[in-house]
């Protein structure tokens, strides 16, 4: 969120809250002196019959003295509101056209109209007034960079986010073995898939899953397979015999065991071609110059995983 | 991963919840701000005063009726301090009313105790006979007169056709009201025709005169008079006017009383700063061999 954005933000804000607050106070405004007006009145009401007004059916001229006076001693009692009345005349007395900020109200009586005109001064920026437009600007102020920081850290994680998607991406490729077809893909690169014999792909599985469970061993092409590995690579190509890819009696994994390793690692040298980092995890290790046949020699899979490969048709 | 999404979503909602929030705020602050309390009225036109005496637990109240507020709350302060009214009476009230019919209420009815009344409402109520009002001290008697500025009024007919007069609106007055109308009703004038301007006090009247709005006016004389007005230019109207008079409800011949509430009276009205108020008569002779009614003062 830029600064532009903060301000007008800000600015939007003091003025909603603002005119909210002026809005609620004006009609709250109104209706006390709607009711101070309405108590008033009432109080001269109950007083007319002591209040010596004019009237000329009677022929009374009235006491002006004893009302003005009767007005400054009502007017000593609404000290705590706006208002405050000018006068109080019958009928028979013309007033003078109202002032701004002056109300008149009349009271009728079963034979004549008595006018009351009140004064209503409401101040226009009173001390608390001013208070709470104070209050509201610091409120908006405290809003907007609280809402700054709420985006900024959305922000962030959306990135972090990202990266973290990236990354997980990157970690987690693996090579798929589908037995239906009888094929290994690369989980990045589905569409390039490379066949294999059954003879190679049942041990390639049992080896992988037998290194997971074994990830010390050392496997010497000098000496037999492990019994436990071979039963492994017979329960695998039990499972190609009923899916019904061969009715052949299943093969012995001693014999040609270097054959079979080649042939996996052609097959993975095409799979891998495009992610060679990976080779080393997949790839049965292979002996390398003179005396590599030697006793040190392993091709069991350092590094291994089971989620490293999914298997399609298990 | 999914704790920052619904970080992020509590982060949008509180938000929201907090703005809202901050709007009823505003709206609440708006409605705080101004007090909206009830109106305490305190009495505003008071029509009596009352005291209470030594004897508090005595419950019964001597009441009093003047049209005077300044007479009521002083004669009311000196009757309570009074050990004969102590001893019969537990308070006291001093009415003074707000208009004219009041009297009638007070008298009419035999309401107040004591009262200040002009001797033709007595008559018109028949009080004296009815409830036993006595007089108890009496202001002397006087004389209404046409009070002009500029010229002595003339009794005539032609003489009040042309001229605005200047009248009392209330109709007990004899000097302002009654007297006038019945000089210039002998004269074969007629009220309705007349132009005739109304007045609530007897100072008003002299405003309404020392002004110029009216030509003149029904009232009495008096010496302060002098230096606005001339003697010259004052006509007398007929009749000799009875002053007013205090008047006791005797009910019983409660005698102790009536000789503490008449020195009382007599010693209020040394105080009156108007000479025709200081100069009263008592009717009764309080002495140790008993008391008497003063003849000659009917």
């Amino acid at each position: 969120m830029n600064k532009l954005k903060g301000l007008l933000f800000l600015m939007a804000l003091f003025l909603i809250s603002s005119s909210l607050f002026y809005i609620s106070n004006s009609q709250k405004k109104d209706r006390v002196i709607h009711n101070a007006i309405l108590q008033v009145e009432k109080k001269i009401a109950l007083d007319l019959p002591l209040l010596d007004l004019s009237n000329e059916f009677f022929k009374h001229s009235g006491n002006k003295e004893a009302v003005a006076r009767y007005i400054s001693v009502l007017n000593e009692n609404l000290t705590n509101v706006d208002i405050k009345v000018v006068s109080i005349t019958s009928s028979d007395v013309s007033l003078p056209s109202l002032k701004s900020g002056q109300v008149a109200r009349q009271l009728k009586t079963n034979d004549d109209i008595i006018k009351v005109v009140f004064d209503v001064n409401t101040p226009l920026l009173p001390l608390n007034t001013i208070f709470f437009y104070t209050l509201f600007f610091l409120f908006s102020i405290g809003m907007t960079l609280w809402l700054i920081t709420v985006i900024n850290k959305h922000r962030d994680n959306k990135l972090q986010e990202g990266e973290h998607a990236g990354m997980s991406k990157v970690t987690l490729p693996v090579l798929i073995f589908n037995l239906n077809s009888k094929t290994i893909q690369h989980s990045y690169n589905p569409e390039h898939a490379i066949s294999l014999a059954n003879k190679p792909l049942c041990f390639y599985l049992a080896l992988v899953e037998y290194c997971t469970t074994h990830s010390d061993v050392v496997l010497n092409n000098n000496k037999d397979v492990p019994d436990e590995l071979i039963v492994l690579a017979n329960k695998y190509f039990n499972r190609l015999i009923e899916l019904g890819h061969t009715i052949r009696k299943r093969p012995n994994f001693n014999n040609s065991l270097e054959k079979t390793l080649s042939e996996i690692r052609a097959a993975l040298d095409d799979i891998l071609n495009d992610f060679p980092q990976e080779k080393q995890r997949y790839y049965p290790p292979k002996a390398f110059g003179e005396g590599s046949r030697s006793r040190l020699h392993s091709y069991s899979l350092k590094g291994i995983k089971k989620e490293s490969i999914e298997i399609i048709g298990k | 991963m999914s704790l920052n999404v619904e970080k992020i979503i509590f982060d949008k909602i509180s938000i929201v919840i907090f703005l809202f929030l901050i709007f009823i705020l505003a709206w609440l602050c708006g409605q705080l701000s101004v007090d909206d309390k009830e109106i305490k009225f305190t009495t505003l036109v008071e029509t009596s005063t009352s005291c209470t005496t030594t004897t508090k637990n005595n419950d019964n109240r001597l009441i009093i009726y003047t049209t005077s507020e300044k007479v009521a709350k002083n004669l009311t302060k000196k009757l309570c301090e009074n050990k004969v009214v102590s001893r019969q009476y537990g308070s006291v009230v001093g009415y003074w009313g707000h208009k004219t019919s009041d009297s009638f209420e007070f008298v009419g009815k035999g309401i107040a105790d004591l009262v200040l009344a002009k001797s033709n409402i007595m008559a018109a109520f028949k009080a004296q006979s009815t409830y036993n009002y006595q007089p108890v001290i009496g202001f002397s008697d006087y004389t209404a007169f046409f009070i002009s500025a500029k010229e002595k009024p003339r009794l005539t007919k032609q003489y009040f056709l042309d001229k605005r007069i200047g009248m009392l609106d209330y109709p007990t007055s004899r000097s302002g009201h009654l007297l006038p109308k019945k000089t210039l009703k002998e004269l074969g004038l007629s009220i309705k025709n007349l132009n005739i301007t109304y007045a609530n006090t007897h100072n008003e009247l002299r405003e309404l005169l020392a002004e110029g709005k009216v030509d003149i006016i029904a009232s009495f004389w008096k010496d302060s008079d002098k230096t606005r007005f001339s003697e010259n230019y004052i006509t007398p109207l007929s009749d000799n006017i009875k002053g007013t008079r205090w008047y006791f409800k005797m009910q019983q011949n409660n005698t102790d009383l009536l000789c503490a509430i008449q020195s009382q009276l007599l010693d209020m009205s040394k105080d009156q700063s108007l000479h025709y108020y200081q100069n009263v008569k008592p009717f009764w002779q309080c002495s140790s061999d008993g008391v008497h009614f003063i003849k000659g003062n009917k």
